[in-house]
């Protein structure tokens, strides 16, 4: 019996041994894949895009503004143009939003005011005109009514610009029928709204926020951060994404007033010039340092999912599930493997 | 595998396989002293840019180190029905650490099965695992532009070696290996699987000693490339040659009982043509080890090993200032003292 146990331990020893025969398996990393799905030239810098439907509105640089078909999503078609000339400016276009309700797009030339474009004639587009004030930073559109908008601007030199339109059936034209400007602590070069909470990038002063009760729009707090606040996200009133250049990232809620839940600082080492997100992916984009993909983790974590070469990268948007990346190199549509 | 091979042997020789194990196995212990004067294989370049950009040092002090090794090895000889054939097991561990540089404690071990069917006539499986091996502190470019992280990676090397004699006392060498290299997190862009084939013809010359010269040619197959973010859009497979003289001169030199030198010179060609990357765009190296060595015996069962190696690695490129940051060379010494001890309790 001795001699039994004796021989099976020689037996476990070699098995315990034999096992370590086996092939290594790779050390799987927690990296997001970024899979190229279409690239199309802009000719200009894609500085913008705005997706609606199978729509891709994209502000092209020195190349005016572009409409892209996606319909067959991995080769994008050209539909429509239109240069600098045909909108009557002469620098660059660096954002355009496009509201389907209404069939109105505007697009800002940089640094300069925002151009309205009626595409509500079919074929034709007619540029109605430029409008609200010089050296806007960005803006937002929301629409009232199908025959009413009002358009905030990040003015860079006067502060949080509004800038109400009406259609006028009888003489076929928008009116602007009400405006104001509301002072802010710096200056402001970012916006983005989210129901009825304004926030304003002031770049080297951090951010603003304003609060809009019935039209009578008031200042509710201002954080000051690190780096350049450029571009805000916001994912609801208290809860939003600030692009701070140099100073990388910052995620930030803030409940409604400046002593913020919490705020997390990420891609510190990155030049930062927009956050977007979709649901828990966030795709950052990072100028020459390409686009750069978080996880947002609840609570209040985000971790890296990668650095992606994809060239110099200006914007990104979600749609889809697909990212649509502005980039010198033109429109980039990519998807995340996770 | 190993039993399989016990099993098939068994069957052939017509013996209880367990019978086959009760032989004595020779256990030797070994205490390593060493030396590195360039724990990080830093460049000049490097070493003097390390006074302002610590972070080149992953935070140590000093670019040598003394390190230690303690290694326990055991073999069993199992003769054979045939007085010629012997079966051979060895397992070896070893534990590493160097003094001055905490990220660079690891463990080795190998584990060998070999057939022998008369003088220079063998077969041999052997397995090598080297756990989380520290190079040094790199960008992390997969997230990061300046954020540094340890660079560790694992070896597990599987060979097949056989030997055969040519002449008398010459015989020829040659060996098949598959060696999985495989980084630790977050370096998993560099991970490699290298098959190498070598050949070694070895020539023992009366009243000398050894001579040898060996040629390896292998090819690394960079398996993550482009598998992860930006730092794997860069193809790290590379093609290798080295050759490899060694001299043992085992009549005594001195209070010496056998000495020994060798060279070898490795030259590998990285795939990598990436233009907008000139510090990895058509890269090259060489590299050359020169090693010398010298034995005694202080007992029967106590042996003291000295060993003395230069080695120095040049990077060629077309721009010189990639030559001049990865060029380096290295002086490691180190003495070891090895106890041999007999099991047998049959």
């Amino acid at each position: 019996m001795t001699v039994i146990n004796y021989r099976m331990k020689k037996l476990i020893l070699l098995s315990i041994i034999a096992s370590l025969f086996s092939c290594m398996e790779p050390n799987p990393e927690d990296i997001w894949t970024l899979n190229k799905i279409a690239q199309v030239d802009t000719e200009g810098y894609c500085r913008d895009v705005y997706i609606s439907g199978d729509s891709v509105f994209v502000a092209a640089g020195q190349a005016g503004v572009q409409l892209f078909d996606i319909s067959t999503i991995t080769s994008p078609t050209l539909i429509w143009s239109m240069s600098l000339s045909e909108l009557g400016v002469s620098k660059e276009i660096s954002q355009v939003e496009y509201k389907s309700s209404i069939k109105q797009l505007f697009a800002l030339e940089s640094n300069e005011r925002p151009i309205h474009i009626d595409l509500s004639l079919g074929d034709t587009a007619s540029v109605v005109g430029q409008f609200s004030s010089e050296q806007t930073k960005e803006f937002r559109v929301i629409i009232k009514s199908t025959n009413s908008f009002t358009m905030y601007a990040a003015d860079n030199d006067d502060g949080l610009k509004i800038s109400t339109f009406e259609y006028d059936s009888s003489f076929g034209l928008w009116f602007n029928t009400a405006g104001d400007e509301i002072a802010s602590v710096g200056n402001p070069n970012g916006i983005d709204i989210y129901e009825n909470e304004i926030v304003l990038t002031l770049d080297q002063l951090g951010i603003e926020a304003f609060h809009n009760e019935g039209g009578s729009i008031t200042s509710s707090y201002h954080i000051d951060l690190e780096g350049n606040a450029r571009a805000v996200t916001m994912e609801n009133g208290g809860e939003f994404y600030i692009a701070c250049e140099d100073g990388g990232a910052f995620r930030l809620s803030t409940g409604f007033s400046a002593q913020w839940e919490y705020m997390v600082q990420f891609a510190k080492d990155l030049f930062v010039t927009h956050v977007t997100s979709n649901d828990h992916q966030l795709a950052v984009s990072c100028a020459s340092n390409g686009l750069g993909l978080y996880e947002a983790v609840q609570p209040s974590a985000v971790e890296e999912r990668g650095i992606h070469d994809i060239g110099y990268v200006y914007h990104s948007e979600f749609s889809n599930g697909y990212v649509f990346a502005a980039t010198r190199e033109g429109l980039q549509i990519l998807q995340i493997e996770e | 595998m190993k039993l399989l091979i016990i099993f098939l042997f068994s069957l052939l020789c017509g013996q209880n396989w367990m019978n086959y194990l009760n032989s004595p196995i020779k256990w030797t212990v070994g205490l390593t002293n060493g030396y590195d004067n360039n724990v990080l294989r830093l460049s000049a370049v490097e070493k003097k840019d390390a006074a302002l950009d610590h972070t080149i040092m992953g935070g140590e002090d000093t670019f040598d180190s003394h390190y230690a090794r303690f290694s326990f090895s055991g073999l069993q000889k199992i003769q054979l029905k045939d007085r010629k054939k012997q079966i051979h097991f060895y397992a070896k561990g070893n534990v590493s650490n160097y003094s001055q540089n905490e990220n660079r404690r690891y463990w080795s071990g190998n584990l060998k099965a070999i057939y022998r069917w008369g003088s220079y006539r063998k077969l041999e499986y052997s397995i090598r695992h080297l756990d989380s091996y520290f190079i040094r502190h790199y960008v992390d470019r997969d997230i990061s532009t300046d954020q540094t992280a340890s660079c560790n990676f694992t070896d597990r090397e599987q060979r097949i070696l056989a030997s055969y004699p040519l002449q008398r006392r010459l015989w020829a060498t040659g060996f098949v290996s598959y060696t999985q290299r495989y980084f630790d997190k977050p370096f998993t862009e560099f991970d490699l699987d290298i098959v190498t084939t070598a050949l070694k013809v070895s020539k023992k010359i009366n009243g000398l000693g050894t001579i040898a010269i060996e040629g390896k040619y292998g090819v690394a197959d960079n398996i993550t490339f482009g598998k992860t973010a930006k730092a794997s859009d860069l193809d790290r497979s590379y093609k290798h040659f080295e050759w490899y003289i060694p001299f043992s001169y085992s009549q005594g030199f001195g209070v010496l009982d056998e000495v020994g030198i060798s060279l070898r010179r490795d030259v590998r060609q990285y795939k990598a043509e990436e233009l907008n990357d000139p510090l990895h765009s058509g890269r090259s190296h060489e590299e050359v080890k020169w090693d010398i060595w010298g034995e005694k015996d202080l007992s029967e069962k106590l042996t003291l090993k000295a060993s003395l190696r230069y080695r120095k690695r040049t990077t060629n490129s077309q721009f010189d200032w990639v030559s001049d940051l990865k060029t380096f060379d290295q002086v490691q010494a180190w003495v070891t003292l090895e106890w041999d001890m007999i099991y047998d309790r049959y």
